[in-house]
């Protein structure tokens, strides 16, 4: 048995088409698509550019009989074209986004830097401050660029992960360094405490995008940290999960708010969030990156007292190797 | 003598920004705005290095680093290409093609005055080794 809508997408006119005497052309499609389907897991995609562009995603299912006793197959074939052309489009607008506004702020970003530095003469301190403050917002704006796309692209599944084993522990000492300045100007203490009684933290993951969500835990704990404060990360193996563990002694986060930090644009408070220039985005895209591993992760608070965002990464089994030291 | 560099970029205020920041460090510039310029300016001028922008209009940096690596007499020439892009998948084609380095931009002077550095240094070695 075959559907009109079925004869349709595989080329054959549900007028005319009997489903027992269908065109050589729509028999091989339906072949293919037969071979193509697998019973379980992704659904399958086939793509014909003849008449006209189509995209049919396909799923197999096996009949059987309350026995057992295999009765045939059933193919789904849904048309999904329409959403293949938007989700192109939007790639394609990112692509151009990314690249329209990436390329004058190198100019804007290139030159203030170079300006500030003295190689093009010497700045009165008004000049430098009026400099800084165009050096300043552009790093801000080519930011918010990059989270931008890396909200797109992980919401639209295009970003690959790498499954590979990392020194969890490299990982957060890398991020810790690059980060200290930045502690260091307001006298907060970086700490890294790694617990190995449990195993190596060595988690399957992609090494960058897990320093990425270290650094925006870490970003977020330093600004929200008063002087002389305390962010530390605790690292240690949980049975087949790695935990992770940023912990501040900031001004933390009221209960009733606790529950939408992990939403795109969420922001605890505007003004606090301008003054420290956030785009909103940075825990989005923390949870994002830690869900497209396999993982979870959840944050505690307590107003005055301090934040605790903890997440997990699937261990890796043993210790095949452990992460690249070298810098990217 | 002072190393002679081939910028190919087709955005004017980037390759204004080049220029200056590599001829303030004393460095031999040579500026072509699309890749078939810089194809030719690199036959003629056999340049130290060259720094090659990903998107262009007409054949893109891609395209012109195959080129590169078509003519026996320029595939030495070490590449580093400047992206916009900065999407893995074309920053891992660019080095499983063999570039010799990449920049993703924005970048701050310091970085490409760094990357520059560290190429010529590497293609010098590779030099005397060889």
């Amino acid at each position: 048995m075959i559907n009109p809508a079925a004869l349709r997408v595989l080329g054959a006119d549900p007028e005319r088409s009997h489903p027992a005497d269908l065109p050589p052309s729509a028999l091989a499609r339906l072949q293919e698509c037969l071979h193509a389907a697998t019973p379980s897991g992704d659904p399958a995609t086939v793509e014909y550019r003849e008449p006209q562009r189509c995209v049919l995603q396909l799923r197999k299912i096996e009949l059987r009989s309350a026995a057992g006793r295999p009765l045939g197959q059933l193919l789904h074939m849904r048309d999904i074209t329409r959403e293949r052309q938007i989700d192109e489009m939007k790639n394609d607008f990112i692509s151009l986004v990314s690249h329209e506004l990436r390329t004058p702020l190198t100019s804007i970003l290139g030159f203030s830097s170079y300006l500030l530095q003295g190689k093009l003469g010497s700045l009165q301190d008004s000049q430098r401050m009026a400099l800084e403050s165009v050096h300043r917002q552009a790093r801000r704006l080519a930011a918010i660029i990059s989270d931008f796309l890396d909200v797109s692209r992980i919401e639209s599944g295009r970003i690959e992960m790498k499954k590979e084993p990392v020194a969890v522990a490299t990982v957060a000492e890398r991020v810790i360094e690059d980060l200290r300045p930045q502690a260091n100007e307001r006298a907060i203490r970086l700490e890294l405490a790694v617990d190995t009684d449990h195993g190596p933290v060595v988690a399957l993951g992609d090494e960058q995008r897990i320093a990425q969500v270290l650094t925006n835990l870490l970003g977020n704990s330093l600004k929200f940290t008063d002087k002389e404060g305390l962010v530390r990360v605790r690292l240690q193996r949980q049975g087949r999960e790695i935990l992770c563990q940023v912990i501040d002694t900031g001004c933390g986060i009221p209960a009733d708010e606790l529950p939408k930090v992990f939403d795109r644009f969420y922001q605890v408070e505007k003004v606090v969030i301008r003054k420290t220039g956030g785009t909103g985005l940075g825990l989005a895209i923390v949870k994002n990156i830690v869900e497209a591993h396999g993982g979870r992760i959840w944050i505690e608070s307590e107003v005055g007292r301090g934040t605790q965002v903890s997440f997990t990464l699937p261990a890796a089994e043993e210790i095949p190797i452990t992460a690249s030291a070298t810098r990217h | 003598m002072a190393a002679r560099i081939l910028v190919i970029e087709d955005e004017p205020e980037n390759r204004l920004l080049i220029g200056l920041v590599l001829r303030n460090e004393g460095y031999d510039v040579l500026e072509a705005e699309d890749g078939t310029t810089g194809l030719a300016s690199a036959e003629r001028h056999r340049p130290d290095l060259i720094l090659l922008d990903v998107m262009m209009p007409g054949i893109n940096g891609f395209e012109v680093y195959e080129r590169l690596q078509q003519h026996p007499c320029l595939r030495a020439i070490p590449v580093l290409m400047l992206t916009a892009l900065a999407q893995r998948a074309e920053i891992e084609r660019a080095v499983e093609m063999g570039v010799t380095g990449y920049l993703t931009k924005p970048f701050e002077p310091n970085d490409l005055l760094a990357a520059i550095a560290g190429a010529l240094a590497s293609a010098r070695e590779r030099r005397t080794a060889s």
